[in-house]
């Protein structure tokens, strides 16, 4: 293969892999599917003996007629979010079309710039692990390619110049040859793959101390599409389109009776993340609440293999305490999920949590690995009592209030829909309030249950202008996700004065028999309401329907799904490693780098006195000894520099005589005898008087004295030594090479003149 | 020897985008921003350390540059040896420069064509060429040969200079005769074959002298040796070819020259027109196997005896190209063309033909009638160096 046709083939090579690239970022395969043999097809119409390219005129128009498309697409729906997106769709136009077109060198460059710029922006779109792979290949290739292109475009252009000289009926000019054999191709390699893992090195480099502690104001890394279709810590009723249905594995869950017999509980389980409290009806909004109520915290230290009671008091932890299991699979989170309500936790490795009292919900606040945890153990009692609530909570309640929901619309609508169900929103006689909360939000959850239809795609659902987001959802649409089912529940059952509040999460549907675990994927994230059914309790009600959630858990599993833990543990692992590296990751890595160092430097230096210490007492010789020892040491430091200095002499009189070769016996009779030639060598050199590689003795004697005006006498002596010892096979006794090293010490030579 | 870089605008690209992916990278928390940005820093950094380190225990040098000519392409050969033992050297460029590292300082040149290496493997020598086009007559003096490299990323170019001071003697463009002129010459009256006061292989008879080992026997004269008794062989003479001597008239200044000055043509040019129809007659009186001497008026040039032959002839261009215009004219003293000298006379004036500096009988040819005299094949001197500019300026180079 040519040169040129080895460099197109790459360049190829790394067009498809850029095309795959934008097609994992921006999760449209077909573009791949589409481009890449579209791609390929140029390589036997365009690379051929007879190539059938396009004009220049028609690629001309074609980029015109893309750039047209995307102008107008973006003009259509102009939003700065998609520009990138629209960018990387003209390049890729751009690219596919150049392709198919006669090109110069200098166009081939173009296309490596090209390719680059559609990497650099699906890189903004995307953190995928896939793509993390992909992109991780293209930059290998992409070294490759431009090393491949930088001997060609140079030979290409040496030839190019040489042609010029040759006018017509001039005198004839060899055309530049290229050699480019499989010794240089092997070569090539090898520098390629050294100067790929040397950029790798200093990228990750790069990776691991970039200052994002300053950078980073939001502090947290990651792109918002790995968590569109997990678990989210606010909930977005505006944005409404339809949810991914992602199947990989977040976690496992194993669910162990009092028994301690692995089981599957009698309803799904809520697993609970993030607690939202305030409702932007602005935005169409849940955030958490910032209440200082709401933000009572303790701090804990969690170590393996023991539980950490999570109360103030003790809990009785025999009556209906389950223990529950948790193996993260692919996420990265400080967040520990658990269901309603935790009393101990342990942890896989010592950790510190934060234990918020006011919401039971529970952080890691310590210092984090750099692949988060890797599995919690929790206790739970799903119907506790009134005391170990009070112990958890701190045994303070929170105060009760009555709350209100900003749109009152749905506060009107609410009570309409009661009068109609014959409930009574207000506290009857002989009952208390949290039988209330309890009786009203329970009929309120049956309505939503009753007439609402629960669906995943909302591309229908289309947002009025003016209309709150629930409003909409209960008076108009009636259809939606979980999201909008427990905020309508939400907000129905606030708006009649009963204390509620969304949660976020992940609910455990899928029960693995095998291996008796329940199997909890990105698609399980889930929203449910909680209702203040007394004063440290909450229960947690799911306004949607069952039976719907498990039909759609049935449709989304295939053959695939056995087979997602390999994928998934990588997946996990670039996740946690690579996506998840923030500020505390490189703290934690920068101490215990720091630890481990000084660790090490504190174990060797303990290791060596205790070496010494011991050859202190073996030879007995008390404090004196260290002196010996170091006075030792001294003299075999001094020794080892005397060896390597002699042995560089050595090598240095040998390279200088030539006979590395020869055989051990003559190689050290000749060092030994030629000793004065060394020290002529250097003397002459510090002159200014260097023997050139390759020159003989006598030529190089032959060039100082035509040089020199001094000392000729004594070099010729030297030199006629030299032969005769080298090739007359003459011995030297020691008073002769004394002689000799003397002799050329008093070599005396005016400077050379540069 | 320095290493030198020269960051030129596809650097700057890079460092441009290197820098917009850093913003990038810091105003939007994406790890793998971040590492793509790592990826080209680390590309800066290992572009200028490979780079770098190609360039080191690279030695160069100029192989014997046999003879060179004015209009004809300069071959300069070049021993390229790395003496690293690990580091291979890829994509090198070979280039004459000056000291100061320019690489346009000959006036003489053409813009020449680079010395091209793929790659020089660890303790190889390579051996690669550059065309030099020469564009007129004199003496070339290079300087330094610059190794330089864009290798592994072509950010930066990477270069070194090795001093290396050579003269070359680039001998005056040489145009055929026009063949009826030719003809005119050798069979003038005072050319013409015939017999040469030397021995040699000819047919007649010249002299007697004493047989020496090594002479054939078949040369023995066995008359003359019967009678004296010593062998004695016979000598013959050669046949002598026709004879032309050339006579380049540069006595008069070039501001004394006269000429019509609207022609065009400089009068330093015509003078190095002279030169060159001096130079085509002596290669057309060698491709005619004429002898052939040259004299030169106006320096103090000595007068080349008439010989024949290919070293002959090269005698005469280098006498030709040595001519140093810009020095004071002299008054020649025993340049002149004598009367007893029995040989064709054509003498070479750069414009107007004084007939007072040579006998009756020269042939006196005018440089303003070039054009007339040689067969410009290949177009003038400037017309080829115009072309060649020309297709510079288009980009053939680029």
């Amino acid at each position: 293969m040519t040169l040129r046709r080895r460099f197109r083939f790459w360049l190829l090579f790394l067009l498809v892999f850029s095309v795959a690239a934008v097609a994992i970022a921006t999760i449209r395969l077909w573009l791949l599917m589409l481009c890449g043999p579209i791609l390929v097809s140029s390589w036997y119409l365009c690379e051929g003996h007879r190539p059938l390219c396009l004009s220049r005129a028609l690629v001309n128009l074609g980029s015109v007629i893309a750039l047209t498309v995307v102008a107008f697409s973006w003009l259509m729906e102009p939003d700065a979010g998609r520009v990138m997106e629209l960018l990387g769709l003209f390049v890729l136009a751009l690219l596919v079309l150049r392709q198919f077109q006669e090109r110069t060198a200098r166009e081939d460059a173009q296309q490596i710039v090209l390719a680059a710029v559609l990497v650099i922006s699906s890189t903004i779109q995307s953190d995928r692990f896939l793509f993390g792979i992909i992109l991780l290949l293209w930059v290998f290739t992409l070294i490759y390619v431009v090393m491949l292109f930088q001997v060609y475009a140079g030979a290409h252009g040496a030839r190019e110049r040489r042609n010029t000289f040759i006018p017509p009926g001039a005198f004839p000019i060899a055309p530049l040859e290229i050699r480019f054999g499989p010794r240089d191709l092997t070569r090539m390699r090898l520098i390629t793959i050294s100067v790929s893992l040397g950029i790798l090195l200093i990228s990750v480099l790069v990776f691991v101390l970039f200052p994002r502690q300053i950078l980073f104001r939001s502090g947290v890394p990651g792109n918002r599409s790995v968590q569109k279709s997990g678990f989210a810590e606010t909930v977005d009723l505006i944005a409404s389109e339809r949810i991914t249905t992602s199947r990989r594995e977040v976690f496992t869950l194993e669910w162990i009776e009092p028994g301690g017999a692995s089981t599957k509980w009698a309803r799904p389980v809520l697993l609970r993340g993030a607690i939202l409290e305030r409702y932007d009806s602005a935005v169409g909004r849940w955030v958490a609440s910032n209440t200082p109520w709401d933000d009572r915290k303790s701090s804990l230290q969690v170590v393996p293999d023991r539980f950490t009671e999570l109360g103030e008091s003790r809990i009785d932890q025999q009556i209906q305490t389950y223990t529950l299991w948790f193996e993260m699979r692919s996420m990265a989170t400080d967040i520990f999920f658990s269901p309603w309500v935790p009393v101990s936790i342990t942890t896989f490795d010592p950790r510190e949590i934060t234990f918020n009292r006011s919401n039971m919900l529970m952080t890691d606040s310590g210092r984090r690995s750099i692949s988060s945890y890797s599995g919690y153990g929790l206790r739970v009692q799903p119907f506790p009592a009134e005391a170990a609530l009070s112990s958890l909570e701190g045994g303070l309640p929170a105060p009760i209030v009555t709350p209100r929901f900003p749109v009152q619309a749905i506060g009107d609508f609410t009570r309409n829909i009661l009068e109609e169900m014959g409930v009574d929103h207000d506290v009857a006689e002989g009952e208390t309030i949290w039988q209330r909360n309890r009786r009203v939000s329970s009929s309120i959850m049956d309505w939503l249950e009753d007439n609402c239809l629960y669906t995943t795609d909302l591309r229908d659902f289309v947002q009025i202008a003016g209309e709150d987001p629930i409003e909409s959802f209960l008076t108009r649409y009636r259809f939606g996700h979980c999201e909008y089912f427990a905020s309508a529940l939400t907000a129905m059952c606030r708006s009649v004065g009963i204390e509620s509040r969304l949660v976020t999460g992940y609910v455990a549907i899928e029960y693995d028999e095998g291996i008796q675990r329940y199997i909890v994927r990105e698609s399980n994230a889930h929203a449910w309401s909680e209702v203040r059914t007394g004063p440290y309790q909450w229960t947690g009600l799911d306004p949607s329907p069952r039976s719907v959630l498990e039909e759609l858990q049935a449709a989304n599993q295939s053959w695939s799904d056995s087979w997602r833990w390999v994928y998934d543990r990588i997946d996990f692992f670039w996740n946690s490693t690579i996506v998840g590296f923030d500020q505390r990751s490189q703290k934690n890595l920068s101490s215990r780098f720091t630890e481990n160092w000084r660790e090490a430097f504190s174990s060797t230096l303990d290791s060596l006195s205790a070496l010494l210490q011991s050859v202190n007492r073996f030879f007995r010789f008390g404090i004196a000894g260290y002196v010996w020892m170091v006075a030792v040491l001294m003299i075999l430091i001094g020794f080892i520099m005397a060896f390597a200095s002699l042995h560089r002499r050595r090598r240095h009189l040998m390279a200088a005589l030539g006979v590395k070769h020869q055989d051990r016996e003559l190689r050290k009779l000749l060092t030994t005898d030629l000793q004065f030639w060394s020290v002529a060598l250097n003397r002459l050199a510090r002159s200014g008087y260097a023997k050139r590689r390759g020159e003989s003795p006598l030529a190089f004697s032959r060039r100082v004295r035509h040089a020199s005006l001094a000392s000729e006498d004594a070099l010729e002596r030297l030199v006629q030594l030299l032969y005769r010892v080298r090739f007359g096979a003459q011995r030297l006794n020691s008073k002769e090479r004394a002689e000799a090293v003397s002799l050329a010490r008093s070599l005396e030579l005016s400077r050379a003149t540069p | 020897m320095k290493l030198r870089y020269h960051i030129h605008l596809s650097g700057f690209l890079f460092i441009l985008l290197t820098i917009f992916v850093g913003l990038a990278a810091a105003q939007r928390p994406n790890n793998l921003i971040v590492w793509g940005f790592g990826v080209l820093l680390a590309m800066i950094l290992v572009s200028g350390v490979v780079g770098s380190s190609m360039m080191r225990g690279l030695k160069v040098r100029r192989l014997d540059i046999r003879r060179a000519s004015a209009g004809e392409p300069l071959e300069i050969r070049y021993v390229v040896e790395n003496r690293s033992r690990w580091r291979s050297a890829f994509a090198m460029h070979v280039q004459e420069v000056d000291r100061r590292g320019k690489r346009t300082s000959f006036p003489m040149l053409v813009q020449p064509s680079d010395g091209w290496l793929t790659r020089v493997g660890p303790g190889e020598s390579q051996i690669c060429d550059a065309v030099f086009w020469p564009s007129q007559r004199g003496v070339l003096a290079l300087q330094c040969i610059r190794l330089s490299t864009q290798f592994p990323f072509g950010f930066n170019d990477r270069s070194v200079d090795h001093a290396h001071p050579h003269e070359i003697l680039v001998q005056p463009r040489i145009h055929p005769v026009r063949g009826e002129l030719m003809q005119s010459i050798a069979t003038g009256e005072l050319g013409g074959f015939g017999v040469s006061r030397q021995p040699g292989p000819g047919e007649d008879f010249y002299s007697v002298r004493e047989f020496k080992p090594g002479d054939s026997i078949r040369q023995i004269a066995w008359k003359r040796s019967g009678i004296s008794d010593e062998l004695l062989v016979i000598q013959r003479s050669v046949s002598a070819p026709p004879r032309l001597r050339i006579v380049l008239n540069l006595s008069a200044s070039p501001s004394s020259l006269k000429f019509d000055e609207n022609c065009g043509v400089s009068a330093e040019e015509l003078e190095e027109r002279a030169i060159t129809m001096a130079a085509s007659l002596a290669g057309a009186a060698e491709q005619h196997g004429l002898e052939f001497g040259l004299s030169v008026l106006g320096f103090d040039t000595p007068s080349i005896p008439l010989r024949r032959g290919y070293w002959h002839r090269e005698r005469v261009l280098t006498s030709l190209a040595m001519i140093e215009l810009d020095s004071p004219r002299q008054q020649s003293e025993g340049n002149e063309p004598g009367e007893e000298e029995r040989s064709s006379l054509v003498v070479v004036h750069p414009a107007r033909i004084d007939p007072r500096c040579a006998p009756e009988h020269a042939l006196h040819w005018s440089a303003t009638r070039f054009e007339q005299l040689l067969d410009l094949e290949i177009g003038t001197a400037q017309e080829h160096d115009e072309s060649i500019r020309q297709r510079t300026k288009e980009g053939m180079f680029a």
